[in-house]
């Protein structure tokens, strides 16, 4: 079997296997440097991470490992791959909290990247108290702090 | 195979096995997507993510107002703002009104402009946004003109509707002698603002007291600089000298 064949079970925290080329499983820096400190089991524990959201980040390492292998072209190929980041990544509040979660743990730069992005491009021209609720965010200021907080979002949002 | 992972193998295949007979009896989801968990947002992630707020538009008004709003949120996400935004000095950027009284950029300059309304005697200072010179702008600080017998002052406030000396929006004023050559700046201390400063001010600030932020009024007028104009030899002012 070649190197590029071999399948890699990846197991969610409810116990789903999800089979994937190593190709695949090495998006996952985790999984690669286990790989490389000689773990030589063909399936891997994840479980800080569940079903739903592991098939999500194997979708998207899948993706582009396929666009990364694709030669030539490479223009149109790019434009394909922001297209399908920018729908991956269109997805509810937590859904995108867990997707940022396990990106960070298996150390998915790229998902972890777009996945901080979205939710940068959420805030956008939101006032601190649109934040806090989408965020479920309770406000700890004293009320003195608080009218500093007022002042300061009065001015910014002066034209 | 290893000894370990044939039991992983096995152990996967069971739960496979149970995760199968669970989604068929239409399990309930998992608690990640019944919950709203981002409050427990770990730090490094929620810095990741000011980062790039930080970073819109090239950091430039008007969608660095969301940096103003996400200090605002709460006291751990203010912290990291406070720490992600620099001061002017170094970041050459105007982020909160208390920048306005900090040190501007060594290397370069920022570029403003003033609307002036004669009927009014009022004057309203902007932040340059194009490099044109078109009314696109960030409003900053307005002045209002107080004759007096002997010199005039211009009530400085950050807001253009409230210019009452009273008012929090109070940020100083500025004096003119009777002939319009020489101009002292009065620090309004605004206290309060010195809890926008970040945590490095906080810092050195230990006696604090964010009681006495709460005072409504000025708690004094300090004069911070001098401008002179000196005459050329027209009889025309020529360049200022600034002596703070």
């Amino acid at each position: 079997m070649s190197e590029s064949n071999k399948k890699i079970s990846l197991i969610s925290s409810e116990g789903e296997a999800f089979e994937v080329s190593e190709a695949v499983a090495r998006e996952f820096e985790i999984v690669a440097h286990m790989l490389e400190d000689g773990c030589s089991g063909s399936s891997i524990p994840i479980t800080t991470v569940d079903s739903n959201i592991l098939g999500k980040v194997i979708e998207y390492c899948t993706k582009h490992v396929e666009v990364g292998n694709v030669e030539g072209n490479s223009e149109k190929a790019e434009k394909d791959l922001e297209e399908f980041d920018k729908r991956f990544i269109a997805v509810e509040m937590n859904t995108l909290f867990s997707l940022i979660l396990a990106a960070n743990y298996l150390n998915v730069k790229g998902l972890l990247n777009i996945g901080c992005q979205k939710v940068a491009d959420t805030i956008k021209d939101m006032k601190p108290e649109e934040v806090r609720s989408i965020f479920n965010i309770e406000n700890d200021y004293t009320p003195a702090e608080e009218e500093v907080v007022r002042k300061e979002n009065e001015w910014a949002f002066q034209p | 195979m290893t000894l370990r992972s044939l039991i992983l193998e096995m152990r996967s295949r069971s739960h496979r096995v149970v995760h199968d007979l669970a989604s068929a009896a239409d399990s309930t989801p998992p608690a990640s997507s019944e919950t709203n968990r981002w409050s427990d947002i770990p730090e490094e992630l929620l810095r990741e993510i000011l980062i790039r707020v930080e970073a819109a538009d090239g950091g430039n008004w008007p969608s660095r107002r969301s940096v103003v709003a996400c200090a605002g949120v709460c006291r751990g996400w203010r912290l990291l703002m406070n720490e992600t935004v620099g001061v002017p000095e170094i970041s050459s950027k105007l982020t909160f009104p208390i920048s306005l009284k900090q040190p501007g950029p060594r290397e370069s300059l920022i570029q403003c402009f003033i609307k002036r309304n004669r009927a009014t005697q009022s004057y309203h200072l902007y932040l340059g946004l194009t490099n044109s010179l078109t009314d696109e702008g960030k409003f900053l600080l307005a002045a209002s003109k107080l004759k007096h017998t002997t010199c005039t002052d211009y009530i400085v406030s950050l807001r253009s509707d409230d210019m009452s000396r009273r008012s929090q929006a109070y940020v100083g004023k500025v004096r003119s002698n009777f002939l319009g050559t020489k101009f002292t700046v009065f620090d309004g201390n605004m206290l309060p603002s010195s809890t926008s400063t970040g945590p490095a001010r906080l810092r050195k600030n230990r006696s604090y007291n964010p009681a006495k932020a709460s005072a409504k009024v000025p708690l004094g007028s300090f004069p911070v600089s001098h401008i002179t104009y000196e005459l050329n030899v027209l009889g025309s002012r020529d360049q200022g000298r600034c002596n703070a």
